[in-house]
């Protein structure tokens, strides 16, 4: 099972939350912080488990990628606010620190 | 105030966004081959991926909620885009000219009309070629203080 949780925070910019359930067990998440630029959406920054290992990945306003940082896995709620107090300078913060 | 949506995707949804992931990135082999190889630089992979492993399920279920905090929301949903909403959840998928000649409206209109909807994420549209096809079943839509 697919769940898919989209919240948008302000116009062109959303919170987005894709996990997949295995007989009622969370098998992969990803947690993501996107951006409307032009028709399309960039992610910013996105928390996931998808190799095993819960990290984040940092990318920049195009969508390209900077860098992985290790980050112990939190709920999507508290993620949400994470995104909702820092927005676009997030992908400046120190996020082990957060 | 804010608005929320839940969405539910039917089988006939499901296939256009199997068909839309496989147009985009290959078969599920070569995105897990793709994946493995990228690891995290290509967002939309891992994304697909996921989708892909759930519409791989005999019994797949995805479902969707949408919050929006946006109040402009309100402005996007005229009459004629509240009905072009029902349309969609009686009919199932329907590309941009289907919708135009079905409703016996303007392309253009009804094309403005979809990706005003999609901006606000109350549409889901997914591109299958050349063609945008708006998919998924609204089940709910209520305003929550």
């Amino acid at each position: 099972m697919l769940k898919i949780r989209k919240i948008m925070i302000s116009k062109g910019e959303i919170a987005e939350s894709m996990e997949y359930l295995r007989n009622d067990k969370l098998k992969y998440y990803i947690y993501s912080y996107k951006i409307l630029k032009g028709k399309r959406w960039i992610t910013l920054i996105r928390w996931d488990n998808m190799d095993g290992i819960e990290h984040v990945d940092i990318y920049d306003e195009n969508g390209n990628y900077i860098h992985t940082r290790e980050f112990a896995r939190r709920d999507f709620d508290s993620i949400v606010k994470i995104i909702s107090t820092f927005r676009k300078n997030i992908i400046a913060m120190d996020l082990k620190n957060i | 105030m804010k608005l929320i949506i839940t969405r539910e995707y039917r089988k006939e949804d499901k296939e256009i966004l199997k068909r839309s992931i496989k147009r985009k990135f290959g078969r599920f082999e070569k995105i897990k081959t793709l994946l493995n190889i990228k690891k995290c630089t290509q967002p939309t992979l891992s994304e697909a991926y996921l989708m892909y492993e759930a519409l791989n399920e005999e019994t797949s279920l995805i479902v969707e909620e949408v919050i929006i905090y946006d109040k402009k929301v309100f402005n996007a949903l005229t009459a004629r885009r509240i009905e072009l909403l029902e349309f969609l959840n009686r009919n199932g998928p329907s590309s941009i000219k289907e919708i135009a000649e079905k409703t016996h409206r303007d392309y253009k209109n009804v094309y403005d009309d979809i990706s005003a909807l999609d901006r606000f994420l109350v549409l889901n549209v997914v591109k299958l070629g050349k063609e945008k096809i708006a998919i998924g079943k609204i089940n709910d839509i209520k305003i929550v203080n």
